[in-house]
């Protein structure tokens, strides 16, 4: 038996067996690196469609009814629709929606009285 | 004695020894330089999201509490906009206005004759402009980048007329 091409093979497979390893543990890094962002990317889309919706909600509960679509300083366009919905005497209500690609990211309901007073 | 063969062998696991080296390395310094870059977007992308939210949340709070009868008027103060709010059978006023890159508070009597590098400092913001819409008052703040966020309240007991801007 040869004893040092045995010894090169040896090396050879460990080294191709620890390039291996180090790959699996890349991968799994990468991936937690993506979700991480992707994460974040969510928040600041939660976070836009709050203050998104809060405004639109605000301006229904002033006379005005909107539906529009808005592009954020991230460049990510948001379609905001206000639908009105049953509600009480006196009372007139509208769910507020903040949309992005077709999912609805954040919604809320509005509710203000028709005689001029407003609720929350 | 080592035959001519096995020198030939012996290259080609030291070549390829040396390619997996190699390849080491690459990945090595792929996956660090592809760490640092989305570490850097996630802490500048969560900076952002902490001023927006910090700064537009402290703001309507804070026109929210001052939402009475003549509670809340605009005026210029320094070289901005401030949002004065006054609250109920009190003479002390607070003013929200931008100074020198950073979003300030002050606390005081109308005449008490302080400047605007006398108030507060809340946190880091290049500008503020708030401007009146009928019953909505509209808030847009600027970072030191340039990124504009803006937030929109309606004041429920009215603006107060004879001093707003």
């Amino acid at each position: 038996m040869n004893l040092p091409s045995h010894r090169s093979h040896l090396f050879l497979t460990e080294l191709i067996l620890d390039l291996f390893i180090f790959i699996v543990c890349a991968s799994i890094c990468a991936s937690l690196f993506l979700y991480a962002q992707h994460l974040e990317q969510n928040s600041r889309e939660l976070t836009d469609a709050v203050y998104l919706a809060e405004t639109a909600a605000e301006q229904y509960r002033s006379g005005q009814f909107v539906s529009e679509t808005n592009t954020t300083e991230d460049g990510i366009s948001f379609c905001i629709s206000t639908q009105e919905i049953p509600a009480g005497y006196g009372v007139s209500a509208a769910q507020v929606s903040v949309l992005c690609d077709g999912n609805v990211v954040y919604s809320l309901i509005v509710k203000t009285c028709e005689g001029g007073g407003l609720h929350g | 004695m080592e035959t001519i063969s096995d020198h030939g062998k012996n290259n080609i696991h030291g070549a390829a020894v040396l390619v997996l080296c190699a390849i080491f390395f690459i990945f090595s310094i792929g996956i660090v330089l592809f760490g640092c870059h989305i570490y850097r977007s996630v802490v500048y992308a969560s900076d952002q999201n902490y001023t927006q939210r910090t700064a537009l949340s402290f703001l309507v709070n804070k026109a929210r509490s001052g939402d009475t009868v003549d509670g809340i008027w605009l005026e210029q103060f320094g070289d901005g906009d401030a949002v004065v709010l006054r609250e109920d059978g009190s003479t002390y006023q607070t003013r929200l206005y931008c100074c020198n890159g950073f979003l300030c508070e002050l606390y005081c009597e109308p005449d008490a004759g302080l400047l605007p590098e006398d108030g507060s400092i809340i946190l880091p913001l290049a500008s503020l402009t708030a401007r009146r819409e009928g019953s909505l008052l509209h808030l847009t703040v600027q970072e030191k980048d340039g990124s504009v966020y803006e937030v929109s309240l309606c004041h429920r007991c009215g603006f107060d007329e004879e001093v707003a801007s």
